[in-house]
Order: C-alpha cells, then structure tokens, then sequence
C-alpha cells in the first residue's frame, strides 16, 4: 500500500515517543485498541492549572497509520489547551496523514485515545477535589 | 432455501425453488443476509463441514451460470447473483470466527465502535505483554497461546451451552475481538 510522505516521515521519525509518570496527578493517561486489527495505543497528556498542555507521549503498537496518527496527535496538542484537543477529531488526522479509507480506524483510534487521557486527567482532577473537600 | 418468494417474475407462478417449476426461469436469490437460511441449515456453530459443502453443491447444481449460457439475459445476471450469494454464505460457514460472529451478532464482520466496551484491565494487560515482546521477542508466547486457547474453549463452550437451550451468547464477540490482540501478539511483527 502507498503511504503518504506524512505517514513515513512520523513513521520514520515518530515524535514525542515515551511515557509520563501515570500516577502524577497532572498526567492522563488513554489507553485504546483496535480490535480489527489488535493495534494497542497509549497516549498520555502532562496539564497544568491553566488546562493547558504540558507534554504529550506516546506509544503505539500497531501499523504505520497507527504510528503516525498518535505521533500527530501528539504534536498537534503540545502547547494547546485541553478545550482545542477535544476538539481534534478522526477526519483532521485522516485529512493531514491523507490516510486511505482503510486506514481512516486508526485516526480514529488516535482522536479516542486523546479523549481517553483527558477523561483520566477529569477524573483524576475531581477525586483529588472530594478528597480535599472532605 | 428461497422460500421467501412468492412468485415467478416471469410467468407469475409461485416459486419454492432456484428455479421456476412453471416456466423453468432462474429466479433472484432469496434477500436474505442470513447464509444458514441460504443453505437450509439450522443456527449453530457445530456444523460440519462437508454438510456445508454438500449444501452449497446442491444449490449450485441448479443456479451456475454454465447452465444459463443459452439463457436470457435476466437469468445469466440471477445466475451470477446466485454464485456471489452462495460464495459469501460459504466463506461465512465453513470459518469459525465468521460463523461464530454472525450467529452471536448477525454480523460477519465486527461493529465499528466495539473498541469502546473492551476491559480496560484488558488492554493493560496487551499493552504490557507487547512491551515485554519489544524487550525480548517471544517471551510472552507461551501465555498468549494459553490465552488463546483459552478464549477458544470459552467460545466453543458457550456455543454448546447455547446450543442445548441453557446459554447465551452475550460474551462471544467480546471474546472473538480478545482473540485478536491475543493473536496479535503471536503474529510475527507487521510490516510497515
């Protein structure tokens, strides 16, 4: 199959691959499959107070498409606030990596794992609020 | 097997067959997406094989376009429709996962947002088991072929409750996605 330049260059030169610490409690962290394929992605965002984000990691196992959407994602989100990467979506990241129709699952499944780490962060953040309001 | 028409587009005659008893002409094969009822086979995952292919050959005799070269137009197209329906009723049948999705789900293929229900713990336990296979290749093999036999069995077993009346087959897809990661793991590194 023909990949696009895009898909090789974040295939080649994934950027932002590695872990934050997952129990910090300004990191979240998403962890999706795809079960067509049994690709496994881990995402993970570093928030500060202001809801902007810090860092962004990854690791991906799974095909170049897979690859490259999580590597994207990643650097699409650095320096951003949490509101603008849910709104990132799977047609953005097809769009951008010109992904065939085939592959369009695996942007799919970098838009669910950054929905994924923020929910984390979100929950993290509200049990730390009941534990100090208690 | 067809008989879910009522009649002949040709002479109007009502038709319980690939063909019409009336006038001879092929008729369209039955709408159905279901290939047990394509086959006259009954709902289960036991079948045998050679039952299948018995079924599939019976069917064909009668609707394979080499019996419709002289034929019009209309009944060499039905004759084709007849071998795509039949070939994808077979591909369905004689596969154990495809067979197995389709009785549990009415689909061959899996739902689009199935991701969404699987055990987190699950993924987790994937994810380790492909950092341990980065590290050192192979090393989780032995468990993930446990696995998968296990998730096999649990498959197999929940067909032949379900099939003696005391079972359900609310687990099976989820356990037909877990073969997947599980098989992934066994699969040599893919290609980029």
């Amino acid at each position: 199959m023909a990949y696009s330049n895009k898909v090789i260059d974040h295939y080649e030169h994934p950027r932002n691959v590695g872990s934050l610490d997952k129990n910090a409690e300004d990191v979240g962290t998403g962890l999706v499959g795809a079960p067509a394929c049994g690709d496994v992605m881990k995402l993970q965002l570093r928030i500060n107070d202001d809801g902007i984000i810090e860092d962004a990691k990854f690791k991906t196992f799974g095909c170049g498409s897979a690859i490259a959407s999580s590597s994207l994602v990643t650097e699409m989100v650095k320096g951003k606030t949490v509101e603008y990467a849910l709104s990132i979506n799977n047609s953005i990241i097809a769009e951008e990596l010109k992904l065939p129709p085939v592959k369009i699952h695996c942007s799919v499944l970098a838009e669910d794992a950054i929905k994924a780490a923020i929910a984390d962060f979100k929950k993290k953040k509200a049990s730390r609020a009941a534990a100090t309001a208690e | 097997m067809a008989s879910n028409r009522s009649v002949c587009f040709s002479c109007r005659e009502p038709v319980h067959a690939p063909s019409c008893v009336g006038c001879g002409a092929l008729q369209p094969p039955p709408p159905t997406p279901d290939p047990f009822e394509l086959f006259g086979l009954p709902h289960r995952f036991h079948v045998d094989v050679s039952d299948v292919d018995a079924k599939y050959r019976a069917i064909a005799r009668s609707t394979h376009p080499d019996r419709f070269t002289t034929r019009p137009a209309v009944e060499r197209r039905m004759s084709l429709q007849w071998t795509a329906a039949l070939n994808e009723a077979k591909r369905v049948l004689k596969d154990d996962r495809l067979r197995a999705r389709w009785l549990a789900t009415g689909r061959a293929t899996a739902a689009e947002d199935a991701r969404r229900q699987m055990d987190p713990a699950f993924l987790a336990q994937m994810f380790e088991w492909r950092e341990a296979e980065e590290e050192s290749p192979g090393s989780t093999h032995a468990e993930a072929a446990a696995a998968r036999d296990a998730l096999l069995a649990e498959i197999d077993a929940a067909f032949t409750a379900w099939e003696a009346g005391t079972g359900t087959l609310d687990h099976v897809e989820d356990r037909l996605l877990r073969l997947n990661y599980v098989e992934g793991l066994l699969r040599p590194a893919p290609e980029a």
